[in-house]
């Protein structure tokens, strides 16, 4: 049965996608959240594992940080932005 | 779907009014979001108490947003697609009963006097596929497992895969593997030296799609129902009349993060306004006594303006995202008035409420002003 994952943005001054991949070789996402500002979106993931990944845009030098705040598990991501304010990162998803 | 109700308080800005009246008119974008008409004066607001966006879930999904103000209640519902790119926002504003505390943003015989209706479309240009092929060769390349890499991988100097990495990598390749690489440099036939000048990191964020540059457009509908009483100028009778207000507009944004946001937007309004821009003092006899009683009160019926109005605004975050501005200009292209605004914001490390200071100046009056703010955090694009 599908489980609300929620997925929290803390990037007030960036924005920041995450795209959610049923398996690592697929070149089309299952779920898209955008986050425009700071903020938790939810997706509806059955239980397995997933490929999450997790890209923004965003004022350089500045925090971008996204965890896993219910459903699931995730190593968070917390970083600075680098000179040119892009970042793209990948993250494991288990929905058990 | 989720349901939200928010409260806000609205503050006066303590300086002088801003030049706001053209970019009023405008939806609430940027550095026009802290300004709004209202009875004639230019009120500086706080709203939101954090920068802080919905909890919501891919899909469809309906928001609902109530806020109050001092004179009128608002009532938003938006609908946001699966992928998130696409935004529908219909909002509704009514006259707030001071009394009951309650307000009527529609009713059957439609809009109440000094109700609003507008319609917002917003489309982000932004696309979410990716090679996954040519993603896990650069991961095995920079020597990551695909869930440990990222862009970062090239970043580092330590671990950045070197050219000659690529080009050993070539020259041992499989036909099918070959083709990938190229895929990476961009050619469909390519060859060793073709990785002499290799952006590994950008090559990479083209192979996972991720954006470099987020652009967007949006539509803007709305009618609004104005309420207007004044005295006729020649026996000073008292009327009181009603008009709609409608607009249109139409706004493109760009962003990149070394250049900030651009915004150009346009906007033709169908408005009614009072004949004075601050009401007069009158007083009348009362009848059968001698006293008088005085009010205030404009004189003159509302006129109508056609107007619109051209704006363009930079909004950009210095490094370290401490300080933001937000230069706008706007044109009234019909009444031939142009403002200037030039916000400075000074930012939370967590968003929340931002504070600031505005520089602003009118054609029209010639006239230079300076207000302080308190608003919601100033957004990266909107």
């Amino acid at each position: 049965m599908a489980k609300n994952v929620s997925f929290k943005c803390t990037c007030p001054q960036s924005v920041g996608r995450v795209r959610v991949f049923q398996n690592a070789g697929d070149n089309n996402p299952l779920e898209v959240l955008l986050f425009l500002q700071s903020g938790t979106r939810t997706a509806r993931l059955d239980p397995g594992a997933y490929l999450a990944i997790i890209d923004a845009l965003g004022a350089p030098n500045t925090a971008f940080a996204i965890e896993l705040s219910g459903g699931g598990e995730m190593k968070a991501l917390g970083v600075t932005l680098p000179f040119d304010g892009r970042l793209s990162r990948n993250r494991k998803v288990v929905v058990a | 779907m989720s349901l939200r109700l928010r409260v806000c308080s609205q503050v006066l800005a303590g300086a002088l009014a801003a030049p706001c009246a053209l970019i009023a008119a405008e939806p609430c974008d940027g550095a026009a979001s802290a300004c709004r008409q209202l009875t004639g004066r230019m009120l500086s607001e706080t709203r939101a108490p954090a920068n802080v966006g919905d909890t919501s879930a891919s899909g469809y999904d309906i928001v609902l947003e109530g806020t109050s103000e001092e004179k009128t209640a608002t009532a938003s519902a938006t609908w946001t697609s699966h992928d998130s790119t696409e935004t529908y926002q219909l909002k509704l504003t009514g006259p707030l009963n001071r009394m009951t505390k309650e307000a009527v943003p529609f009713t059957l015989a439609g809009l109440p006097g000094n109700g609003s209706a507008e319609f917002t479309y917003q489309h982000i240009l932004l696309a979410h596929s990716r090679d996954a092929e040519a993603q896990e060769l650069l991961c095995e390349l920079a020597d990551r497992g695909l869930e440990d890499c990222g862009d970062n991988a090239f970043l580092d100097e330590a671990r950045r895969p070197t050219v000659r990495d690529l080009r050993n990598e070539y020259s041992q390749a499989s036909a099918q593997r070959k083709a990938v690489l190229c895929r990476i440099v961009g050619k469909r036939l390519c060859f060793t030296h073709d990785f002499e000048s290799v952006q590994m990191r950008d090559a990479y964020f083209a192979m996972t799609n991720a954006p470099k540059s987020l652009a967007l457009w949006g539509l803007t509908a709305g009618v609004s129902r104005s309420t207007f009483t004044y005295l006729t100028a020649v026996d000073l009778d008292a009327q009181e009349e009603s008009h709609s207000n409608w607009k249109l507009g139409a706004h493109v944004g760009l962003y990149r993060p070394t250049t900030g946001y651009l915004r150009a937007g346009v906007a033709h309004l169908d408005t009614y306004r009072p004949a004075e821009a601050t009401a007069s003092e009158i007083c009348q006899a009362v009848d059968g006594a001698e006293a008088t009683r005085c009010r205030e009160i404009v004189i003159g019926a509302p006129t109508n303006v056609r107007s619109t109005i051209a704006s363009l605004e930079w909004r950009y975050f210095l490094p370290g995202g401490k300080v933001a501005i937000s230069p706008s200009i706007s044109r009234d292209l019909e009444n031939r008035v142009t403002a200037l605004i030039l916000p400075v914001y000074f930012l939370g490390s967590e968003g929340g409420l931002t504070g600031g200071a505005r520089i602003g100046w009118e054609s029209e009056k010639e006239a230079i002003t300076f207000a302080i703010f308190v608003g919601a955090a100033l957004k990266v694009v909107d």
